[in-house]
């Protein structure tokens, strides 16, 4: 144990430090807050700027209540929407529109627009801008044009403009999670999205560290440390301490990364971008379970893979059909999120290598029965165990083959070699 | 007190027998010579004493028992694949190497230093191993065996790429060690220095045992079958001398290996009679003549 301890420290320490590890686990929060913070961050930008637009109100009628709709006020309590009327008649339409032009141009302008005479009755009108990529922008003033159109229709008609509004106001479908019992306000979006970037993160991880543990071995083997190691060490010694220091070391990135977390929800609440899932703490307790049962089951295949082959490029072929169990429960995850209680979902929630994945899924979007849990939890053990004990008689005989890959036929006799 | 037990151990590698019944006792404070031809067996005699590999069959005692973890602590192993983790302070790889052989981290950070020290490696404790030369390398290599003061060392092929300097350096740590009651074995195609360091061999051809004693004995039980004579003019004609059953030549000087029942004497007076005689001396076989001789199966 004392040893299995020190190749531990080594294999933690060693990782921890590397400037790889530094900057990814740093930049990790840096996505993660960029992700969530620059959308909101973004919009507040350009809220707090002010758009000079001149207005060509050819019908006459336009100008003043647009002036009225467009009210907002940015910091400092000016108007956003610095509206100017242009005076002009039909026929001095293009010597003024060139003027306008060479204003936009100068940055006197960021915008003008053209009310033609008849836009009550053809509904038409014309924005020119610089850019016209501001969504919300251009829906604001279309929206309030739309509303001063539309009404004055409705005034033609002996209509009560307020009153149509009011009639006419939209039915607000809100969907309600219930979980045990209790109400929860979100969507199948946040939802969604939510478990699905778990369910990455959890299998880019999972991946991450088991592939660190195949390579560790195989640069072992080739630059020939293994033998030394060997005659102070047992090969389980060797393999429970790559696995568990790769682990520790992942579960550091977790650690960092859930603090920065934490701290961007303290600090950056405000700023957190609207339809951002909220985490709870099943669902952080449930990752944490799958990352370490799968990491487990993952990264023990991985090292066996590792002690069987001699470089990366033979590690490659085995490696794809361990990647095959991870890669599928991610292909068929929107399906499994949608129908988390189908039997196949519930099977694949069950069967040991995919569980980790499709249990977590399940758990994160209607909680299954307690019993099918903890029959995947334990199946899950217990297959860990076994592929421990397994890989660890491949990686007694395997760690010291640096001739070709041995043949399936060949590992099976090698499970006799092996006390 | 046997510190190495041997008892009729077999490998095979598929249907290649590397390892034939091989039977070995190894007593404390010897020095051991492992000899043989390359793919011998060797190599995996040593990496079944150290359990890296298992035996098909037999039984191997170290220390009297069988191999343990805490048992692994009072051996030295220097396999013949060298290498380190290139990317490790040395400092810092040498004192987890002394770590995983169970030696407290004081003792363990003491080790380091004093054999750092012992090599002149001491300025590049905090380098990184792949800013080493290849020589410097190998005496780290050498050191992370010895760091623990082992009671058994095993080196495989210890010597093999050194310079004359290091190689020095390493055979006066090796008297040392042994001096203060360890252990050696060591396997090597450098006759010369098992012939001046060993006190046994042990001779392994195609998996299996030839020869096994101490060197004194073998040689003896060879006898003084061989002339070596140095001289000057032409010793072309010794060859086809009556009584001589092969000849290493070096120019000036001669080893003349004498067929059984041949009179050393007939074999001076014809050389005497063409040469300038400075030295004639009848002596016990060369290692190099015996292995020859052994592998070969020839004499």
């Amino acid at each position: 144990m004392k040893k299995t301890l020190q190749i531990i420290w080594r294999e933690y320490f060693e990782r921890v430090r590397r400037k790889s590890f530094i900057l990814s686990t740093l930049l990790g929060p840096i996505l993660m807050a960029g992700l969530i913070i620059l959308p909101g961050y973004l919009i507040t930008m350009s809220v707090g700027k002010e758009r000079k637009i001149a207005v060509v109100d050819l019908s006459g009628k336009i100008y003043q209540p647009l002036y009225k709709v467009l009210d907002e006020k940015i910091k400092g309590g000016k108007r956003k929407y610095q509206l100017s009327l242009v005076p002009a008649r039909a026929e001095e339409l293009s010597s003024v529109k060139k003027s306008l032009a060479k204003d936009i141009d100068k940055k006197r302008l960021d915008a003008y627009m053209i009310i033609p005479a008849d836009i009550i009755e053809r509904g038409k009108a014309e924005y020119y801008a610089r850019n016209v990529g501001n969504i919300t922008e251009i829906r604001r003033i279309a929206t309030a044009l739309n509303e001063i159109v539309s009404g004055e229709r409705l005034k033609r008609e002996g209509l009560d403009p307020a009153k149509i509004k009011k009639l006419m106001a939209r039915v607000d479908l809100k969907t309600i999670k219930i979980t045990k019992g209790k109400e929860k306000k979100s969507s199948f979006a946040s939802e969604y999205v939510g478990t699905m970037i778990f369910v990455v993160i959890l299998y880019m991880t999972i991946l991450m560290y088991g592939v660190a543990i195949m390579r560790g071995i195989i640069e072992e083997k080739s630059n020939r440390v293994v033998e030394i190691l060997l005659s102070s060490v047992n090969p389980n010694q060797l393999m429970m301490g790559k696995v568990l220091g790769v682990g520790a070391v992942g579960l550091t990135q977790y650690l960092v990364w859930g603090l920065a977390g934490l701290l961007i929800i303290k600090f950056g609440a405000g700023l957190i971008a609207p339809g951002t899932a909220l985490i709870s703490a099943t669902t952080i307790v449930f990752f944490v379970i799958f990352f370490i049962l799968g990491y487990f089951l993952f990264a023990t295949l991985y090292a066996g893979i590792g002690a069987l082959c001699r470089t990366m490029e033979d590690a490659q072929q085995l490696q794809f059909f361990v990647i095959g169990f991870l890669i599928v429960p991610m292909i068929i995850a929107p399906f499994l999120i949608q129908n988390p209680s189908t039997p196949t979902t519930v099977a694949l929630s069950i069967i040991p290598f995919f569980s980790p994945m499709v249990m977590f899924m399940r758990v994160n979007t209607v909680m299954p029965p307690l019993w099918q849990v903890l029959l995947s939890i334990g199946l899950l053990i217990a297959t860990i165990f076994l592929m421990i004990k397994l890989v660890a008689k491949i990686f007694r005989v395997g760690i010291l083959m640096y001739g070709k890959r041995p043949s399936l036929v060949e590992v099976i006799r090698w499970f006799r070699y092996s006390r | 007190m046997t510190v190495l037990e041997i008892r009729e151990v077999s490998k095979s590698y598929d249907h290649f027998l590397a390892v034939d019944r091989v039977s070995l006792t190894v007593e404390e404070g010897s020095i051991y010579g492992f000899l043989g031809p390359n793919g011998a067996g060797k190599t995996t005699t040593i990496r079944m004493a150290l359990d890296i590999i298992a035996p098909d069959s037999g039984e191997i005692l170290v220390f009297g028992e069988p191999l343990t973890d805490q048992i692994k602590d009072r051996i030295g192993y220097l396999p013949e694949e060298r290498g380190l983790y290139t990317k490790m302070k040395i400092g810092e790889l040498l004192y987890y190497l002394a770590r995983l052989k169970s030696l407290p981290s004081k003792e363990a950070k003491e080790a380091v230093d004093y054999w750092l020290y012992r090599v002149e490696l001491s300025d590049y404790k905090e380098k990184k191993v792949e800013e080493l030369s290849k020589g410097m390398q190998q005496k780290l290599q050498f050191v992370a065996t010895v760091i623990n003061r082992p009671e058994l060392l095993i080196l495989d092929e210890p010597f093999a790429g050194l310079d004359p300097v290091n190689t020095n350096l390493l055979k006066d740590i090796i008297l040392e060690l042994n001096r203060e009651g360890a252990t050696v074995i060591f396997s090597t195609h450098q006759m010369e220095q098992v012939e001046r360091m060993c006190h046994n061999i042990f001779l392994i051809n195609k998996g299996k045992k030839v020869l096994d004693g101490p060197l004194h004995e073998i040689k003896k039980r060879y006898g003084k079958n061989t002339v070596v004579m140095s001289f000057t003019g032409n010793g072309e004609f010794l060859k086809s001398l009556p009584g001589v059953a092969k000849v290493n030549d070096y120019g000036n000087y001669v080893e003349l290996t004498l067929k059984k029942g041949t009179d050393p004497n007939a074999i001076l007076k014809e050389a005497v009679s063409r040469l300038t005689i400075n030295r004639f001396e009848l002596v016990e076989p060369s290692l190099t003549d015996i292995f020859i001789d052994q592998v070969k199966g020839e004499g």
